[in-house]
C-alpha cells in the first residue's frame, strides 16, 4: 500500500493506482467526466486536474500514479477555474434544454454543471452540423447533439467489448462520434450490447423508449428475457454456455431456477422470447429451442453434484398434486430438509405433463426422466390417492401444500351440454394417454375453444383419423393458442371456425348431430362477472355437423366437489380469509396453496415459478430461512464479445419441422427435430448478451461522496 | 499518458508579417488547429472551436465587448493545461498576437480592420460560422443572430 495526502488527509492507496481512483476510493470527490471505472484512461476532459506538491502546474489525476508521501491538492481557485473553463467549452455546443432530455435528473453532465456552478452563458454558442449522421436504429436512441465527445462510448465499444465500431470522426473540422464511413450501426457490425448507453454520461445515448419494462427496477429490466420468464432463469448465461459448447453448464444454469428443463424445452410458452431485445432487429432468439438442445446434449450432468442439501429437520410436509408445481415444491422442500410426500390422484405423477400434453408435443420419456430425478432426490409419493379433506390430512403433517392444479373441465351452459357425447378436453386427453379407444367420439368431432388444450385435443384427434372442427369466440390475433399451433393444426387438417358463438348442441341426449353457432362481429369479456357480451352477425346461424362435442373452455380446481375440503373456498379456489383472494396462505393454519389451483389454468413455467414462490413461505413456517437460491454453475463473464459481420441481419435458426404428412404418419413423434450443434451455435450467437451490461459500473455522482 | 495528436503544424510567430491582419492570422491558426486536431482533447476540440467562433465573430463584425478578455482567458487555460501541447502552442500564438497587437484587435471590436482583410471575406471562410448564434448573456432574454 502507498500512503499519500489528499487535501491534507492521509489516505492509503494501492500501488499503481491513479490519484483519481485513490481519492474516489477514499470517498474524496474529484470532478471527472471522461473517466469510467471500466474503461482505460483517456484524460481528455481535463476536469480531474489537481496540483501536486513539487510539481509545477496542474496535472490530470486520472493518469497520475500514486506515490509514497505524495501531497495532492484537489481544490483551489485556479483548479476550479480550469474545470469551469473546460466545462464551459464542452457546453458551448450542448443543447440548453436539460428538462427535455431523457437523462434529466440522472445525467452526470448535469450534476457536474451543478457542482462547478457552470451555466451556458459566457461562451459563443457552437452549432454542430455532423452530430446526427445515420443515428436511426431500433435499439439505441442517439441524440448526438447532446454528445460532449468524452469518448466513453468509443472506449466501451473498442476496449471493453472489442467490437470497435465507434470512433472519433471529423468533418469540416467538426469532431463527432460515429462509425467508419458514417454507416448505420447495424451496417457497421454493431452487436447492440448497449455498453455505449451504459457508460454515456449525458442524454446522447439512451435506450429506445418502450424497449424495457418501466415497472421493474432498471437493473432487472435491462435483461428483458429474464424479466419476462416467470422463473427468471438466467437466460443470457445459458445461451452463452450453449454458444461455447458447455451444454451441461447451460442445463445447470437453467436448473438453478426450474426442475423440468427438458419438458420446458418442448412446451414452454416462451414469454422470454416476447421480451427478447433482438425482436427490435428482427426475430427474437429461439430461447426455448436452445433449452431443449442443451438438455439433449448434456452428457456430463455435473449440476447433479452441486446445490444445497440442508440437514433433515424432522418436519413432515404433504403435497397434494404431483404436477409441475407440486413436484417442484416437493423437490425444494426435500432439499430444505423436510420429509415430503406427494399425493397424486392420477395413476402417475406429472399432472398435465403426463396426462394432458400429447406426445407429438412432449415426449413422455422426457417428463418421466425429470420426475424420476425428483423422486430419486428423496421425495416420497403415492399415486391413485385423491385427498378429499385437507384438514384431516393436516393432522398427520406439519404443513400441507395444495398444488392440485385445475383438473376438472368446464362446460358452457348451453342446451345439450349434458348430452352423452359431450366431453371435456382434459378428460379426453387423459383417456388417450391411458390408452383408451376414442370410438365413442364417432367420426367427426367439434371442439369448442382454441387455447392450448383445445389445440392439443384437436391435433391429437386428427392424428387418430377423426375429422376435427375447432370453433371459438376469438378471431385473428385474439385466438389464445400459439400461432405455431394454429398453423400446424391447419396444415394437419383441422377445420377452424373462429369468431363463433355457441347456441346449442343439436341432437338427442344419446346422439349428438351437430353444434349450432352464429358468427360474432365483436365481443367483450367482463372479467369481474365472467360474462361475455357479443354483437352477432345477422343471418349467420349455422350447424357444424358432428358426432360429439368437446369443451376446451377452461378448467377448475374442483375442490368444491368434495363435501368438505376443510378450507375456505371461493368458486372452488382456496382463498385467504384475510382478503378473500386466492393466494398461498389458506384459511387453515399450516395449509398453503400454489400453482393453477390459485392462479387458474396456466403454463408449466408459471406453475414452477409458483412453487418457487410458495416454498420459502412453507419453509419459514416450519422454522427454516426460506432460502432456495443456489448456484449450480459459477459464472465467468468475458465482457469482450468481438465483432460479428452483419450481426443484426443474422436470421433466426429454426428447428426442422416435419411435413404435415410425416406428422400424421408418426402421431407420437415430436413435430420438430432438435438443432444440430452448428445450428444451436449459430442461433446462440445471435444473443445480444444484455446481461453483460449489468457488469458495467456506474460512476458515483458527487453528491454520494463524503468529501466533495 | 495521453497526448493530443494534430496533423497541423503551428506556424511560427514570424509568419505574421507587417501588413497582415493579426486577428485573421490568429483565426487561421485556431481554425487549422481545430481541423487538424484528433478531436479527443477538450482543448484541441472545444477550445479551438470556441476560439475559432470568437475570432470569426471578431473578423465579421459580430464581436462583443468582453470577447478579447474571453480569448485571453481561454488561451491562458489552454496554454497551461496538461497533455495539450499542440493546442497550447496555438493558443500561445493567438495570445501573443492579441498582446502584441492590442490596438488592431480592439479596432476589430469596432468593425475596423486596417488591412481590409476582414468583414468582406472572412465570414464564409470560418467553419462554425454556419448557423452561428450569438451567445446568450447572463440576464439576456434570448440569443439573437446578427
Amino acid at each position: 500500500m502507498v500512503k499519500l495526502y489528499i487535501d491534507g488527509r492521509e489516505i492509503e492507496a494501492v500501488e499503481g493506482q491513479s490519484v483519481l481512483d485513490a481519492a474516489l476510493a477514499a470517498d474524496i470527490y474529484i470532478p471527472h467526466l471522461c473517466s469510467h471505472p471500466d474503461l482505460p484512461v483517456q484524460s481528455n476532459c481535463k476536469l480531474c486536474v489537481v496540483n501536486v506538491e513539487g510539481k509545477e502546474g496542474a496535472v490530470c489525476s486520472c493518469e497520475l500514479k500514486v506515490q509514497e508521501g505524495m501531497r495532492v491538492t484537489t481544490k483551489s481557485d485556479d483548479l476550479m477555474h480550469r474545470r469551469r473553463m473546460a466545462m464551459e467549452l464542452m457546453l458551448a455546443g450542448h443543447p440548453h434544454d436539460c428538462t427535455g432530455c431523457k437523462r434529466f435528473g440522472k445525467c452526470e453532465l448535469q450534476t457536474l454543471m451543478q457542482y462547478l456552478s457552470v451555466v451556458h452563458a459566457r461562451m459563443h454558442h457552437v452549432i454542430k452540423n455532423c452530430n446526427n449522421i445515420n443515428t436511426v436504429n431500433p435499439i439505441v436512441s442517439r441524440e448526438m447533439e447532446r454528445c460532449i465527445q468524452c469518448g466513453r462510448c468509443v472506449r466501451a465499444c473498442r476496449d471493453l467489448r472489442e467490437v470497435g465500431i465507434l470512433q472519433y470522426n471529423k468533418k469540416n473540422g467538426e469532431t463527432y462520434i460515429g462509425t467508419e464511413g458514417d454507416v448505420p450501426l447495424a451496417e457497421a457490425g454493431c452487436r447492440f450490447c448497449s455498453a455505449c448507453v451504459a457508460v454515456c454520461p449525458t442524454g446522447a445515448l439512451t435506450d429506445m423508449e418502450g424497449l424495457f419494462r418501466a415497472d421493474v427496477p432498471a437493473e432487472q429490466s435491462i435483461v428483458p428475457c429474464q424479466v419476462e420468464c416467470p422463473a427468471h432463469i438466467d437466460i443470457p448465461a445459458y445461451i452463452r454456455a450453449v454458444k461455447e459448447g458447455r451444454y451441461t453448464d447451460a442445463v445447470g444454469i437453467i436448473r438453478e431456477k426450474v426442475t423440468f428443463p427438458h419438458t420446458l424445452g418442448y412446451i414452454c410458452n416462451h414469454l422470454c422470447e416476447t421480451g427478447c431485445k433482438h425482436k427490435a432487429l428482427g426475430e427474437p432468439l429461439a430461447i426455448r429451442d436452445l433449452k431443449r438442445f442443451a438438455v439433449e446434449n448434456d452428457k456430463d450432468q455435473t449440476w447433479k453434484t452441486k446445490g444445497f442439501h440442508k440437514p433433515r429437520t424432522g418436519k413432515k410436509v404433504a403435497v397434494i398434486g404431483g404436477g409441475p408445481c407440486g413436484m417442484t415444491a416437493a423437490y425444494y422442500l426435500n432439499k430444505l430438509g423436510h420429509d415430503v410426500k406427494v399425493f397424486e390422484k392420477r395413476p402417475q405423477l406429472g399432472g398435465p405433463m403426463t396426462s394432458g400434453m400429447p406426445s407429438y408435443r412432449l415426449p413422455l420419456e422426457a417428463v418421466q426422466e425429470e420426475l424420476q430425478y425428483i423422486v430419486d432426490s428423496g421425495v416420497d409419493y403415492e399415486c391413485n390417492c385423491e385427498i378429499s379433506d385437507v384438514a384431516a390430512l393436516k393432522k398427520d403433517y406439519d404443513a400441507v401444500l395444495i398444488a392440485a392444479g385445475v383438473s376438472k373441465g368446464k362446460k358452457l351452459p348451453i342446451p345439450g351440454s349434458d348430452f352423452k357425447q359431450v366431453y371435456c378436453a382434459i378428460d379426453i386427453l387423459a383417456e388417450i394417454h391411458a390408452g383408451e379407444s376414442m370410438e365413442k367420439l364417432g367420426k367427426t368431432v367439434c371442439i369448442i375453444g382454441a387455447g392450448s388444450v383445445g389445440y392439443d385435443c384437436a391435433r391429437t384427434l386428427v392424428r387418430k383419423g377423426l375429422t376435427v372442427n375447432l370453433a371459438c369466440l376469438e378471431k385473428g390475433d385474439k385466438i389464445l393458442a400459439d400461432e405455431e399451433d394454429q398453423v400446424q393444426g391447419r396444415e394437419e387438417g383441422i377445420i377452424s371456425f373462429p369468431g363463433r358463438s355457441f347456441e346449442a348442441i343439436e341432437g338427442t341426449p344419446d346422439q349428438v348431430t351437430g353444434l349450432r353457432v352464429h358468427t360474432v362481429i365483436s365481443s367483450t369479456y367482463d372479467k369481474a362477472t365472467g360474462r361475455v357480451t357479443e354483437v352477432a352477425e345477422e343471418g349467420s346461424q349455422m350447424v357444424i355437423p358432428c358426432d360429439s362435442v368437446i369443451f376446451a373452455t377452461g378448467q377448475r380446481p374442483g375442490l368444491d366437489d368434495f363435501e368438505n375440503f376443510g378450507i375456505d373456498l371461493s368458486r372452488g379456489f382456496p382463498i385467504n380469509p384475510a382478503n378473500g383472494k386466492p393466494e398461498h396462505i389458506t384459511s387453515l393454519d399450516g395449509v398453503f396453496a400454489a400453482g393453477d389451483v390459485i392462479t387458474g389454468i396456466s403454463f408449466v413455467i408459471k406453475a414452477i415459478a409458483q412453487a418457487r414462490e410458495v416454498v420459502p413461505i412453507v419453509d419459514q413456517y416450519l422454522g427454516g430461512d426460506g432460502q432456495i437460491d443456489e448456484t449450480l454453475v459459477e459464472r465467468t463473464l468475458n465482457p469482450a464479445i468481438g465483432k460479428v459481420e452483419d450481426f443484426a441481419k443474422l436470421p433466426r435458426v429454426e428447428m426442422d419441422l416435419l411435413t404435415p404428412e410425416e406428422r400424421l404418419a408418426n402421431p407420437d413423434q415430436s413435430v420438430f427435430t432438435t438443432y444440430t450443434c452448428q445450428q444451436a451455435g449459430c442461433e446462440a450467437q445471435r444473443c445480444l448478451q444484455c446481461d453483460l451490461r449489468r457488469e458495467i459500473k456506474q460512476n458515483r455522482l458527487w453528491t454520494e461522496y463524503s468529501i466533495k | 499518458m495521453y497526448q493530443e495528436e494534430n496533423s497541423y503544424t503551428i506556424p511560427s510567430r514570424d509568419t505574421l508579417q507587417p501588413g497582415m491582419c493579426p486577428v485573421k492570422w490568429a483565426l487561421d491558426i485556431a481554425k487549422n488547429t481545430r481541423e487538424g486536431s484528433d478531436g479527443k482533447n477538450v482543448m484541441g476540440r472545444d477550445g479551438m472551436t470556441q476560439l475559432t467562433q470568437i475570432l470569426t465573430d471578431l473578423t465579421t463584425g459580430n464581436a462583443e465587448d468582453d470577447d478579447l478578455e474571453l480569448v485571453r482567458e481561454i488561451c491562458n487555460v489552454i496554454i497551461t493545461t496538461p497533455g495539450c501541447e499542440i493546442s497550447a502552442q496555438a493558443a500561445g500564438n493567438i495570445l501573443w498576437s492579441l498582446e502584441n497587437n492590442t490596438v488592431e484587435w480592439n479596432n476589430h471590436r469596432r468593425k475596423r480592420c486596417a488591412t481590409q482583410e476582414c468583414y468582406q471575406s472572412a465570414a464564409p471562410a470560418a467553419g462554425p460560422a454556419e448557423g452561428r448564434q450569438r451567445r446568450r448573456r447572463r440576464g439576456a432574454s434570448a440569443a439573437t443572430e446578427e
